[in-house]
């Protein structure tokens, strides 16, 4: 009943107004196309599949998730840039694409601040910090003790910018010296901590609690400023190393010149479905946060976590390439 | 001259000149030193092995009888290649069945037996097995005609 | 008694009608996506993936197995018919497949490589239920400079995939490893060799490549010879003559052996595993001059082994729960959806999903021969029809193929750069196999190179003092020795009767 009043009313107001406000009542009429910038099977392609399903009930039109791998983001992300600002076409960015690329590189095929129209925030999740089962270590201020007495020890691997920041910042915060070793792929990276090649990642969530329930990796803590209620038994690495603290997050974006109606319209579409159990599961994979946070806010938000992003990765001491 | 000619010394021509263009294009890449490699160690020592091969090629090729390179036809590679380049210019702007039909009528022209019946029924058969395979079966993100379907 | 007892229960989950049926729904997807070029199994599972939140987890998971091997099976197809390798793991299959296809032999090409490949499915999935704990704890002990010596192996038996000189065989390799540096260095984000293209930033594909250089290629070639092609390729019968099979049974049982061992190991399995199985039968056989023209070993033993180790590198996914490659990852992924925590745990919690599972992997194996022998038929009489149909209609497949990887007309247009390479190198007498595997095998083995080199803070001693590096790099240096040696000889002998 309320959709049918709903559109009953949109559809005399659009009557009365001129046709683009016609256009805009109408929305959506054709199929909706969500970039995803990274590749098939990784969590924003799992998120934005699993949003598209409860969307495409809502808006009453097909979702397609269309993925468009590259450059850290950059493919997906300029294609988006670079579309029509009519609904039809939107991002699943994440703090890669739409806040710490401007830091990561010296060139960017697109402007993260200036050709998007932030729509609304999905997902907040933070990576773990693991270590090897058979170092005498259980907790983070052990981790601390033992990278200062046996300096030059201990490496970590990561395969990524967010992971490569969170150790920078804990070598830096804890004041101790766990050397670098890169990997291209993160399940590689982490296998190499469980068979013991390298000792400590910061590997995210969803993945680094598979390994730790199985008991193949110790976990040791988390990255948020305090603890998520998705893994409660792991402390946050604040609670020993005062300030640290790390997000990520996933949130769909439309390109900047999209028209006020069209992205409320979406943020409010986008909200309703998150608010389904199934399809917040879906998305989450049950082991990041639901955290929606809609439009200005959200711009706001971008505008914040882009500073915080450059400083991190300058502390880092990673060169924009 | 015809020492020159054979398959063989070419090929080692070929080698040397990939091996300078690795040099000329990788000449901005740190070297690095043996524990922190930097970015430019492994393409130039590539870089220098594909000169020393080469050379060795040319070499050997110059005083052994080699097998001659065969005279190249340029109509085939010229419009196979055309063809792929119009489709892959196409496939976005104007949907997969003109993209499809300008790639098949080029490749088409490229082979000595041309018939425009033949050609377009070709087109005919591969657009609705296309159709049916990518956008019906495997629902990939191409439209058919751009902006109709 | 136990094992038989499982094997039981996954026998009864297995044969519902339910799984059955989307065991039968996986392979006939699978083998649609591996028969076209480029269009793989990452991205259809990635595809299919939503859909499984609707089926029951054993149903979702035999469906998605179903496709990954049925592809397997697929992308031999297109290698022996028209010389398109649909991944890096069926090249070798190309060599001597698609010239026994050209010899009127295409029947007896695809039956070999279908039985073989359902002999190595067999045991590999026997292998999964008796050796799984041993074989992971042995893909564990490997650390970053056995994975490099290992690749140094991989790389120095290439050279042996070529049918013709020695020296430009390396060569290739090496012009191999070096577009394999193309892209992003992991360790410094240096871009080497990109031209500031974005789409370069991550490496170039291997489909675009290897529908280039091979297939591409090839249509030009044939092109020029004035159709001769068309209707020209006699199909005689289409299985494989008691001779053949002769020959064919040791190699496919070797293949096996090889691949099942290989594809423990994370990272280009199947694919080190292929080659060395080629390798090691033109070592053996006593007619190594047959390879690369349409020799039956050539295509029993790695097709037998891509596929053991196809089967088997499912196993560090199932006691580890870490993914060996792409398409188990998005496994894991479905399992994670289902509620389902991938690992050792699997086998004791959820007994009828685990053993549900690895029966009908046998059961998908057996599907496709099924499916397939009856096919081979149809196959081949696709040869028969005219070259000047059939070379725009792959040409149209290349294509279309190479843009579904990423959504991107880039890749389309690397399809043309290689075709024109491959042209050369066709011309050039250069092959493109040891080109491939120097592409695949380089930036792992740069990557793991440098690795070991940071653990060990800089000394390369760290090389031979592993036992299982030291083991490698000696095989890796008898295998040089012995194949030096002939050339060496046969070089003199030659530059000796010129000046004569």
């Amino acid at each position: 009943m309320k959709t049918t009043r709903r559109s009953a009313l949109a559809g005399m107001a659009a009557l009365a107004a001129a046709p683009r406000a016609f256009a805009e009542a109408a929305f959506p009429d054709k199929p909706i196309k969500i970039v995803v910038p990274f590749a098939p099977g990784s969590a924003t392609d799992i998120t934005a599949r699993g949003l598209g399903g409860k969307l495409q009930e809502i808006l009453k039109q097909p979702i397609i998730v269309d993925d468009k791998p590259g450059a850290s983001g950059q493919l997906g992300a300029s294609a988006v840039a670079t579309a029509a600002g009519d609904g039809y076409t939107l991002l699943m960015g994440t703090n890669s694409t739409n806040a710490a690329n401007t830091a990561l590189f010296k060139k960017l095929s697109y402007d993260p601040d200036k050709d998007f129209a932030p729509i609304m925030r999905c997902i907040t999740g933070v990576n773990a910090l693991v270590v090897n089962n058979d170092l005498p270590i259980k907790t983070v201020a052990e981790l601390i003790d033992y990278a200062k007495t046996n300096p030059g020890k201990l490496n970590y691997s990561e395969a990524s910018a967010s992971q490569r920041v969170s150790a920078e910042m804990f070598n830096q915060l804890a004041g101790v010296k766990i050397e670098r070793v890169p990997y291209k792929a993160s399940p590689q990276a982490l296998g190499d901590v469980a068979s013991g090649q390298v000792q400590v990642m910061f590997p995210d969530l969803p993945q680094a609690l598979s390994q730790i329930e199985a008991g193949r990796v110790r976990g040791l803590g988390v990255t948020g400023p305090t603890r998520t209620p998705v893994a409660p038994d792991l402390p946050a690495i604040a609670e020993t190393v005062p300030g640290y603290s790390l997000v990520y997050w996933l949130a769909v974006f439309a390109p900047a010149n999209t028209p006020q109606p069209i992205q409320k319209a979406l943020a409010d579409a986008i909200g309703e479905a998150m608010k389904d159990p199934a399809t917040a599961k879906a998305m989450t994979q049950g082991r990041m946060d639901i955290a929606p946070l809609a439009l200005t806010e959200f711009a706001a938000y971008v505008k914040k976590e882009t500073d915080w992003w450059a400083r991190a990765i300058q502390a880092a001491g990673i060169e924009p390439e | 001259m015809t020492r020159f000619l054979t398959k063989d010394f070419l090929s080692g021509l070929m080698f040397i000149a990939f091996g300078l263009v690795a040099l000329y294009f990788g000449r901005h890449l740190a070297l690095g030193t043996a524990v922190r490699m930097g970015p430019g160690w492994v393409p130039h020592m590539l870089a220098y092995i594909l000169l020393g091969l080469g050379f060795l090629i040319c070499l050997v090729a110059f005083f052994t009888v080699g097998e001659l390179v065969e005279r190249p036809k340029l109509k085939p590679i010229a419009l196979v290649t055309l063809g792929i380049v119009l489709f892959a210019l196409m496939l976005e702007r104007t949907g997969m069945v003109p993209a499809l039909a300008v790639l098949v009528l080029v490749a088409s022209l490229g082979g000595d037996e041309f018939k425009v019946i033949e050609v377009i029924g070709n087109i005919v058969v591969l657009s609705v097995l296309c159709i049916i395979v990518f956008k019906v079966g495997l629902g990939m993100n191409i439209s058919v005609i751009e902006g109709v379907w | 008694m136990d094992l038989l007892n499982n094997l039981w229960l996954g026998l009864s989950v297995a044969v519902s009608l339910q799984n059955l049926f989307y065991a039968l729904v996986g392979c006939m997807v699978g083998t649609l996506i591996g028969v076209l070029p480029g269009i793989g199994p990452v991205a259809t599972i990635a595809m299919l993936l939503p859909i499984t939140f609707h089926l029951p987890p054993t149903a979702s998971l035999i469906m998605l197995a179903g496709i990954y091997y049925g592809a397997q099976y697929g992308g031999s197809t297109t290698s022996i018919l028209v010389n398109l390798p649909g991944e890096a793991s069926s090249v070798v299959t190309c060599l001597d497949g698609y010239q026994m296809a050209r010899k009127g032999r295409a029947g007896a090409a695809l039956s070999i490589s279908a039985l073989g490949s359902f002999f190595a499915g067999t045991v590999g999935t026997l292998i999964i239920v008796v050796f799984a704990e041993p074989l992971t704890r042995m893909a564990q002990k490997f650390g970053p400079a056995d994975y490099c010596s290992l690749m140094a192996l991989g790389l120095v038996a290439a050279v042996v995939l070529a049918s013709g000189s020695v020296l430009k065989a390396i060569a290739m390799v090496f012009l191999g490893l070096l577009f394999g540096l193309i892209g992003t260095d992991v360790n410094t984000g240096a871009q080497r060799f990109t031209f500031d293209i974005p789409e370069l930033s991550d490496g170039i594909d291997f489909a675009p490549i290897a529908m280039g250089l091979f297939g591409i290629a090839e249509i030009v070639v044939n092109l020029e010879r004035r159709m001769e092609r068309s209707g020209a390729i006699k199909v005689s019968s289409l299985w494989p003559t008691r001779e053949e099979m002769r020959r064919a049974i040791p190699a496919a049982i070797r293949g096996t052996a090889l691949g099942s061992i290989l594809g423990v190991l994370p990272g280009g399995g199947p694919t080190l595993g292929a080659f060395s199985a080629y390798t090691l039968e033109k070592k053996l056989s006593k007619h190594p001059e047959e390879f690369g023209k349409g020799a039956v070993e050539g295509v029993a033993s790695p097709e037998s082994a891509n596929n053991a180790a196809a089967q088997t590198s499912f196993i560090p996914m199932l006691t580890l729960g870490i993914p060996s490659n792409a398409v188990m990852a998005l496994m894991v992924g479905a399992m994670i959806i289902q509620g389902i925590q991938p690992g050792p745990e699997v086998m004791t919690k959820k007994p009828d999903l685990f053993w549900g599972m690895i029966v009908s992997m046998w059961i998908g194996n057996l599907m496709l021969v099924v499916i397939n022998l009856p096919m081979i038929g149809m196959w081949v009489k696709l040869l028969t029809v005219p070259y000047r149909f059939l070379a725009p209609a792959i040409l149209l497949f290349c294509c279309i193929g190479a843009y579904s990887l990423q959504n991107s007309t880039f890749h389309v247009l690397q399809v043309g750069i290689f075709g024109v390479l491959g042209y050369i190198f066709v011309r050039l007498g250069c092959e493109g196999a040891p080109f491939l595997l120097g592409l695949v095998l380089g930036p792992q083995m740069e990557e793991y190179f440098r690795r070991a080199m940071l653990l060990s803070r800089g000394d390369p001693m760290v090389f031979l003092q592993r036992p299982i590096s030291l083991g490698l790099l000696i095989a890796t240096a008898v295998l040089l020795i012995l194949m030096a040696l002939p050339g060496i000889k046969k070089a003199r002998e030659e530059a000796f009767q010129e000046e004569g």
